[in-house]
């Protein structure tokens, strides 16, 4: 995967778990205290999971791109093409 | 009298920690590149807790958490906007780290006048952040004296302690520039980090006996607190878009991103931030959510952090709620206090005198850190009616740079003209839609904010399509691409 594939995917993560707390039809679906979710409140769930889930890509997104990089530089410095 | 000596006695060997820390950490400051900047040399780990100290305010142990009491988990969007902000910081960390490194940026203006090649516009652009950003400042040390007087059971007033608190922490932003500014965050941060979570923490187990004990109790007294009742929909959506857009083009954030000794570090610095953002957001807004329950809740909902902490922890938990609210409060103003001075000189000032040095500049800078803090206080001190409504407003404004600086670093094609025009026309929307909320009706419950960036967007796209490309551009974009990343496993 290249760099910007790399930034593709993370914008669609990242408009796709924000879309899921803040469009409106979709917070109204989600705004209630039943049932419980792992012993939280049903909305303070998800209010808790899109954060984590974005802090958890963004660790993911970084170990991701120091991979690339590493290899354009690893092909780099034997002259190779690098796509 | 007893209890507002130990919790003195706790604020001022904290002041003392502080102090010592900045010393032994700090370098003399030589140049504009050192004082506003630290040299480009802070590791991820300074650079983490200096993003950490100057992006959570005190006024999370204030306002925030008395809105917890109050309107429930609404009060927890700060969570998601912090979050939300920092993967938009993730996005731009490479292109503006770099071109900050190559052009030799210090603010957000250089970044602007850089990209848009207009003095004129970075001299506006930079006016209007720093107009709609400084009411933050002066919330920031109004809460200072807030925590002061609430935190030794009213014994020291509340003007007595403001002052001298950001007198000392202009002091050390003078003295020692972004790089004490950033050592203060370290310390500060760590402290409302890991100190402030574990505290917090406790302090719900003893009022609740735990987090599931904590839902029970606040389904039974008022189950709408676990919801966003009527306040939701699209007001929620507003609020959460408008502050995440707004975090990430605060002049702060940039200065955070060119401190850092590469863009890798940056994006290190990324990856903290968002776990301490959670924990302290939810720890203590979650501890807030079912004080209502006591019937004596005090009447001033905005000291309960402090009455809860007297009423399970006594004097001394009382003392350390006070060090988390001071910590992140002297955090957050000496990050504003050294970006504004630096701003302030080099946008402002170096407009009018084209051909001021930068030595001259530096000393500007250093004497502005004085005079803006001075100003700060000096407002303040006075009774400011709506200042939160105010300071909301300014925010909605700050917004609308938003288009300006992230489409420009990824969309070759934006151009002066569109982010211009966009930028006056999206701060006149939320203005107006702001002080009179019926002209936006038909927006059918957006803010005028987020009815402003839309317009923006829309004047930008436009323009752009309307206008030439610019090749000149294409320099910056190439540069970004082939700059080869620095590696550096350096801490502070």
């Amino acid at each position: 995967m290249t760099r910007k594939a790399l930034y593709g995917l993370s914008a669609v993560i990242y408009l796709a778990l924000m879309g899921l707390i803040t469009l409106p039809p979709v917070t109204a679906a989600l705004d209630r205290v039943e049932p419980r979710i792992l012993g939280f409140p049903f909305f303070q769930f998800f209010l808790l999971a899109v954060p984590v889930a974005l802090a958890v890509w963004l660790i993911i997104w970084f170990l991701w791109e120091c991979k690339i990089e590493d290899a354009k530089e690893r092909s780099e410095e034997k002259g190779g093409d690098v796509k | 009298m007893t209890q507002a000596i130990i919790t003195i006695g706790c604020i001022l060997v904290y002041f003392a920690i502080n102090a010592v820390i900045i010393r032994l950490l700090g370098k003399k400051q030589e140049s504009l590149e050192e004082f506003g900047v630290g040299n480009r040399s802070f590791g991820w780990l300074l650079n983490a807790f200096a993003y950490i100290g100057g992006w959570y305010t005190g006024t999370i142990y204030t306002g925030w958490f008395s809105n917890a009491s109050t309107i429930g988990v609404f009060a927890q969007y700060v969570i998601i906007y912090s979050v939300s902000s920092l993967f938009v910081m993730f996005f731009m960390a490479r292109p503006v780290w770099v071109l900050g490194k190559v052009y030799g940026l210090e603010t957000q203006g250089d970044l602007i006048e850089l990209r848009y090649g207009s003095k004129v516009f970075k001299f506006v652009f930079a006016l209007l952040t720093f107009l709609f950003w400084s009411p933050w400042l002066i919330l920031e040390i109004k809460s200072i004296g807030y925590v002061v007087y609430a935190a030794t059971y009213s014994s020291v007033s509340f003007n007595l302690g403001l002052i001298v608190v950001s007198a000392f922490v202009i002091a050390y932003c003078f003295l020692g520039g972004a790089r004490a500014s950033a050592v203060g965050g370290l310390v500060q941060g760590i402290t409302f980090t890991i100190v402030g979570i574990l505290a917090v923490y406790w302090l719900i187990v003893r009022v609740y006996g735990g987090l599931g004990d904590m839902y029970d109790t606040v389904e039974e007294i008022n189950a709408g607190l676990l919801t966003l009742g009527a306040l939701g929909g699209k007001y929620w959506a507003s609020v959460v878009i408008t502050c995440t857009l707004g975090g990430y083009v605060l002049p702060g954030v940039f200065a955070t991103i060119y401190r850092a000794d590469s863009s890798r570090a940056v994006k290190k610095s990324v990856l903290l931030a968002p776990i301490a953002g959670i924990l302290i957001g939810f720890t203590i807004l979650s501890l807030g959510l079912g004080l209502t329950r006591f019937p004596d809740f005090p009447a001033d909902p905005q000291s309960s952090a402090f009455w809860i902490a007297g009423k399970f922890g006594g004097p001394v938990m009382v003392g350390l709620m006070g060090i988390l609210a001071l910590a992140a409060c002297m955090s957050t103003i000496s990050a504003v206090l050294n970006t504004a001075s630096v701003l302030i000189a080099k946008d402002l000032v170096g407009f009018f005198g084209p051909g001021i040095t930068r030595e001259k500049l530096f000393k500007y800078a250093r004497t502005l850190t004085i005079v803006v803090g001075i100003v700060a206080i000096l407002i303040a001190t006075q009774n400011i009616p709506n200042l939160m409504f105010i300071s909301l407003i300014m925010y909605d404004c700050t917004v609308q740079s938003f288009p300006a600086v992230f489409v420009g670093l990824f969309w070759r094609r934006a151009n002066l003209p569109g982010v211009s025009l966009g930028f006056i026309v999206g701060c006149v929307f939320s203005l107006v839609g702001n002080f009179f909320p019926a002209t936006i009706a038909w927006a059918g419950g957006w803010s005028g904010g987020m009815v402003g960036v839309a317009v923006n967007m829309v004047i930008i796209i436009v323009c752009a399509f309307a206008c030439k490309p610019y090749h000149r551009v294409d320099e910056l974009f190439s540069t970004i691409r082939s700059y080869k990343e620095i590696r550096s496993k350096k801490l502070i």
